[in-house]
């Protein structure tokens, strides 16, 4: 069945019918989100909040543009806010952090600086600009090519370009001067 | 130089790492259970903020069909002939009887 028909279906009762859109879509969802939040389990938790968003405000969605641009918009706005409303983070959250160190075969000492390295990556990342940060993630945690996250952020191409180039220039300014 | 580059290559590795992070494979089933659950959390919103509703609406009409029994009685002001006998007084039906007999 075709999305706009599943939209349709699903409008008209039949719930079940969103099942389908949650599986073609949650992977490059929980990528986005994932972009923002860097946590397994919260990155699955917003994803989970952005469908339910997405089928509350199903009737609000007017096609003129793609269900993915549309569903990735509110994947963008709900990681912001949660990620405005969790600022302090738990400590289980940092407990988990400190204790996930990459399971490979290096030697602690080599682990631990790859970890502290990745964290130093991660606070890069999220410190930058709203908009440098939207247009990162989604051209490299999501790979979308330019037009796309153009469409998602509602700017020209040439924009997002800009964006890119100025949050690759910010990150390693950051990361070769932490 | 070479440094930008090794920069370059450790976000990649992040990157990489982030996206390889093995997804719920039953998340679409907590999706679809949390939109249930919601639905059935609207459905159940109405009763709860009807009962008050009700229990006014049910004791108004209880109230109503009192004052409409109530009106409905009449004091039942029809005139009616009464007749107040004193059995003590009245005369013996045998005495009738006799008569007859003697005839």
């Amino acid at each position: 069945m075709e999305e706009a028909e599943s939209i349709k279906s699903i409008l008209a009762g039949h719930t079940a019918e969103f099942t389908h859109l949650v599986k073609a879509y949650e992977t490059s969802v929980f990528h986005i989100v994932m972009g923002f939040v860097h946590q397994k389990e919260d990155a699955e938790d917003i994803t989970q909040e952005v469908f339910v968003k997405a089928f509350q405000s199903l009737d609000r969605f007017a096609g003129r543009s793609s269900f993915s641009t549309w569903l990735y918009r509110i994947a963008i706005h709900t990681s912001l806010n949660e990620l405005k409303r969790r600022k302090r983070r738990t400590l289980w959250s940092m407990a988990a952090d400190m204790l996930q160190l990459p399971s490979t075969n290096k030697n602690p000492e080599q682990a631990l600086t790859e970890k502290t390295e990745q964290d130093e990556i991660r606070k890069a990342i999220d410190r930058l600009p709203e908009k440098q940060r939207m247009a990162f993630i989604l051209s490299r945690y999501e790979e979308l090519p330019q037009r796309d996250v153009a469409l998602i952020m509602e700017i020209s191409e040439g924009a997002v370009e800009q964006l890119l180039l100025r949050a690759r220039d910010n990150l390693k300014k950051t990361l070769q001067h932490p | 130089m070479k440094k930008e580059n090794h920069i370059e290559n450790r976000i990649e590795q992040l990157i990489r790492e982030e996206r390889n992070t093995e997804l719920n494979p039953y998340l679409s089933t907590r999706v679809m259970a949390a939109i249930a659950k919601q639905q059935d959390r609207k459905a159940g919103l109405l009763p709860v903020f009807l009962k008050p509703v009700l229990a006014m609406a049910s004791l108004t009409i209880v109230v109503w069909l009192g004052i409409i029994a109530g009106s409905a009685y009449s004091s039942g002001s029809t005139e009616q002939a009464t007749v107040l006998t004193n059995d003590a007084t009245a005369e013996h039906f045998a005495f009738y009887l006799q008569t007859e007999k003697e005839e």
